[in-house]
């Protein structure tokens, strides 16, 4: 009765229509077997088990060990940078600036390792840091490839990778009596390394493809598979090399602790253990290979990274990358603090420019140039102009002069050009001159584009200025220079430059007249401190009583010529005319391809919204993440175990479950599928010779459900057990399905049951 | 009067001091008797099968640095769980044991930021395993083919034996517990 009763009451369960939105489907495995941070399940397994059911546990405990990933939606960025990133590099400065004094720790960047390594049983403490300190920013003009623009300079040496030993070991062998038997494994940026020996302020390592070799499992090196198939334990054993193509290319009969060059391949392998059965079948062969001669090397305190063959101490693979040690002073011992070192020697100095980066080897890290700190500029142009009229600025519909020459200052960034008092902000400022009724009188206007009447607005009220060095000092300012009435003979007027009128950083840019010298302007940019940049305006025309002169920059009307500009690039002034690049002033004012604008007579430089600096990174730099994109990061969480049917309560009812096998072997997959255990054959109801994966939903507890995968046979169960470890690709056909039937690991293998 | 108070007050604070006493007591015990059961590493919070104490008193020859050192290598690239068939009631072990070593294992890989891989394999005989340097094996003897409850390792083979079922369990754990670098105070 009980069966019957049981029997009814799974097939209503199984008949039962479930509301759609309710049921638990594919799509959401296997998020559901996690809630807030803890696996939510558990895995029961048939207390009678197969040897395949193995084989399935270990797929899907792989597979579900992925629920310590969780998925995040971020919003878009730029490209992320995992280390350090700073923005405020000077121009001319070393990375000592970084903190840490330029010496890269794991605290700055986590992919260098502050850790442990393992030597007969007992632990000793290592950290990896690099040393960029030496690195420096440069902007100088008068340096070949540099050329005033902002680069990272690496010279030889600049960048050091350092394994730095923290706790001291001993026991280890010297370099004339290696221990090949308790070799120190240590890792250098990534790549293995076998230390056999230390002492005389020299190391002695194993490198190359370590591993165990049999006669069907080889280690791999490059192209090459190395076997072994027959030996002596503890003795010898022979070494078969092959090619890509499967082709032995070279048999050696090596003893243990011996090494062999091939001829054939240019590898040499080193033999450190064999073990083998009495007949001679190779059970596994501790071996190393690599380049030849290079698999036993013996550092010193220098890198060669210049020769060739055994004398190079080049870091395996690289051609700029040497190895060489600090400190291992005592044979047979590693001292606090002594260190392996990988050292950057590339032939020539390396500069970088922005947006490049310098990757160290087995891209373990990255040493980049980002480019400035801020992407506010505001360009400035200073052009020669003519025939202009001005307008009184106490009312603009005054004339207060026409015929007026001089230059035209103007920005892309509206309100980036001030007076010298007033506090107001213009995108057009204008300094021009009238010629006088003496040789070299002339009027002097520094005046605004007025926007809301379209005129330029000069002060109609000449201040009459007595000997040399005036400076403006109202907003509107017109003055006459060696007049009738006085006798002053220069004046300058210095316009504020600031980003918007609103940017961190003030520059000047003097506008200077004076109408005895024979170059009657001058145009000078200042960062506060220096005239960086100096612009050589000249007449085109002379000065005279009837004539205003015109104005050209350089000796040369729309030609560049090497004078014309001139910079301050590390302290020192370059004359910059003719460079077809930008050129990065002291200052952080940019003098925009002053040949190409040279050409035209214009001036033109941007100005940074603040201090100007560099932005550097050590780390690795990410891609830049999509807006909306999701990124798998770990979180984590509370592990679930595996059970026995028989060990399963009321209390691991309450969760999730896993239940793999069969109702006749798994009395949890029995009672899920509302079966009396065992069930076995049709009763089952799993599909003959296939297997079933079905979600069943408040079984036990409500809102919680069993998984069954399920097969006819252990090897259909093993089946779907593949499935399962698959189901991101497996499963996506039948996403919103809750039950399918499995014949093959396949898409077309799983139907909708 | 002033005597009896005196004496009142001492008996009070004796008791106090006692009972105090008492209930510190009665937590040690209680804390020291129950079992073990997770352990938190990096954030993750390993649940095991059985009382981490009990695990933690099996052998480990050489030692459980070696157990360490041979699962959480840079060498390694994949670990096979070899183990021979018990019949139906120990191959369950296996499958549980199983799951519990991988499923650990890959999350603890996965915080040393190492990728390694699993596989199976069924034995005839636990002789002249192949282990290798990058791929080790973990041999699971049943309490059907063993006569002791021990980890030992021999050269790149890693037997895990139990006399007992429970043993056998607790074997597992305290291999883990090697690997995952569990130390308990």
């Amino acid at each position: 009765m009980k069966k019957i009763i049981a029997s009814l009451l799974a097939a209503l369960m199984l008949a039962m229509p479930v509301a759609p939105a309710l049921a638990k489907t594919f799509g959401e495995f296997p998020t559901f077997l996690g809630v807030d941070g803890t696996a939510d399940y558990y895995i029961v397994v048939g207390a009678a088990a197969q040897p395949a059911d193995v084989v399935g546990a270990i797929d899907i405990a792989s597979r579900l060990a992925e629920l310590s990933y969780t998925t995040v939606t971020v919003a878009g960025a730029g490209a992320a940078i995992e280390g350090i990133e700073r923005d405020d590099i000077g121009l001319y400065a070393a990375l000592s600036n970084l903190p840490g004094s330029g010496v890269m720790k794991n605290f700055h960047y986590s992919g260098l390792k502050d850790s442990t390594f393992t030597w007969r049983g007992n632990d000793y403490d290592f950290h990896e840091q690099v040393d960029v300190s030496n690195v420096y920013m440069r902007h100088d003009f008068g340096t070949s490839n540099i050329n005033g623009t902002e680069k990272m300079e690496i010279q030889s040496g600049d960048v050091v990778y350092q394994y730095v030993f923290d706790e001291a070991l001993t026991g280890t062998g010297s370099i004339s009596d290696p221990n090949y038997t308790y070799p120190i494994y240590v890792e250098l940026l990534g790549t293995q390394f076998a230390i056999v020996g230390t002492g005389s302020n020299q190391i002695k390592v194993l490198q190359g493809s370590i591993g165990t070799a049999t006669s069907t499992t080889p280690v791999t090196y490059g192209d090459y598979s190395i076997y072994s198939d027959l030996g002596a334990s503890d003795s010898w054993a022979r070494i078969i090399i092959k090619d890509s193509a499967g082709n032995t290319v070279d048999t050696l009969i090596i003893d243990q602790g011996s090494s062999k060059d091939s001829s054939a391949t240019g590898l040499t392998v080193k033999v450190t253990k064999v073990r083998a059965l009495t007949d001679g079948t190779i059970v596994g062969v501790d071996l190393v290979v690599g380049p030849r001669g290079e698999v036993e090397k013996t550092y010193d305190t220098s890198a060669d990274t210049t020769s060739t063959g055994t004398a190079s101490d080049r870091f395996p693979g690289e051609t700029d990358w040497g190895i060489k040690v600090s400190g291992f002073s005592t044979a047979g011992q590693i001292a606090v603090g002594d260190k392996i070192e990988v050292v950057y020697q590339p032939t020539e100095t390396v500069y970088l420019t922005a947006g490049e980066k310098l990757t160290l080897p087995n891209n373990y890290a990255e040493l980049g140039f980002e480019g400035w700190n801020t992407d506010d500029f505001a360009t400035i142009t200073v052009r020669p102009v003519s025939s202009l009229t001005a307008y009184s600025q106490s009312n603009p519909d005054t004339l207060v002069a026409s015929g007026l020459n001089g230059l035209e200052i103007s920005t892309d960034v509206s309100s980036s050009i001030g007076g010298v008092v007033g506090g107001n902000w213009y995108s057009k400022a204008y300094a021009l001159i009238k010629h006088g009724n003496t040789p070299t009188n002339i009027t002097v206007y520094y005046g605004f584009y007025d926007e809301s009447s379209q005129k330029i607005l000069v002060n109609s009220t000449v201040v009459v200025l007595g000997g040399s060095s005036n400076t403006a000092n109202a907003e509107y300012f017109t003055a006459a220079l060696n007049g009738t009435t006085g006798t002053g003979t220069d004046v300058t007027y210095p316009f504020k430059l600031r980003y918007a009128g609103v940017g961190d950083k003030t520059f000047t840019l003097r506008v200077k007249f004076d109408s005895t010298s024979s170059d009657i302007v001058d145009v000078m940019v200042n960062d506060g401190s220096n005239d960086q940049v100096i612009y050589d305006f000249e007449n085109k025309t002379a000065l005279s009583t009837s004539s205003t002169p015109e104005f050209r920059l350089g000796t040369t009307a729309s030609s560049a010529q090497e004078t014309e500009v001139k910079a301050n690039t590390e302290s020192t002034q370059y004359n910059v005319g003719k460079a077809s690049q930008d050129v990065v002033a002291d200052g952080g004012i940019i003098v925009v391809a002053p040949a190409t604008y040279g050409a035209a007579d214009k001036a033109v430089f941007k100005i940074p919204a603040k201090e100007l600096k560099v932005k550097v990174y050590f780390g690795k730099m990410g891609a830049a993440a999509t807006e909306g994109g999701e990124y798998k990061v770990i979180k984590p969480i509370t592990s679930s175990v595996a059970l026995l049917d028989t060990e399963v309560t009321a209390t691991h009812k309450a969760k999730n479950i896993i239940a793999v096998g069969g109702p006749c072997v798994n009395r949890i997959t029995a009672e899920a599928l509302g079966l009396t255990y065992p069930a076995c054959g049709a009763a089952s109801t799993i599909p003959e010779n296939a297997a079933m994966i079905k979600i069943i939903d408040d079984v036990f507890t409500p809102g919680k459900s069993v998984v069954v995968v399920a097969g006819w046979e252990a090897e259909n169960t093993r089946t779907a057990c593949t499935v399962l470890q698959n189901y991101d690709t497996l499963l996506t056909h039948v996403a919103d399905q809750s039950a399918v039937k499995v014949t093959a690991a396949t898409q077309t293998g799983i139907t909708v049951l | 009067m002033g005597k009896v108070k005196t004496k009142l007050n001492l008996r009070l604070i004796s008791m106090l001091i006692f009972s105090v006493l008492l209930i510190y007591l009665i937590i040690y015990f209680y804390q020291a008797s129950r079992p073990v059961t997770a352990y938190q590493i990096n954030g993750f919070k390993f649940v095991f099968r059985n009382d981490l104490r009990k695990a933690n008193k099996i052998p480990v020859y050489p030692s459980e640095d070696a157990v360490y050192l041979k699962l959480i290598n840079p060498i390694v690239k994949n670990v096979t769980i070899a183990f021979k068939d018990a019949g139906e009631k120990e191959n369950s072990l296996y499958v549980v044991e199983s799951y519990e070593i991988v499923y650990k294992l890959t999350l603890f890989y996965k915080i040393k930021g190492m990728e390694v891989g699993f596989d199976s394999m069924q034995v005839d005989s636990y002789e002249n395993l192949p282990g290798k340097i990058q791929n080790p094996i973990i041999a699971l003897v049943s309490p059907k083919f063993s006569n002791e409850t021990a980890i030992r390792i021999e050269d790149h083979v890693i037997y895990v034996k139990g006399k007992t079922k429970e043993e056998f369990d607790l074997a597992v754990i305290k291999l883990l517990m090697c690997a995952l670098r569990i130390k308990l105070e």
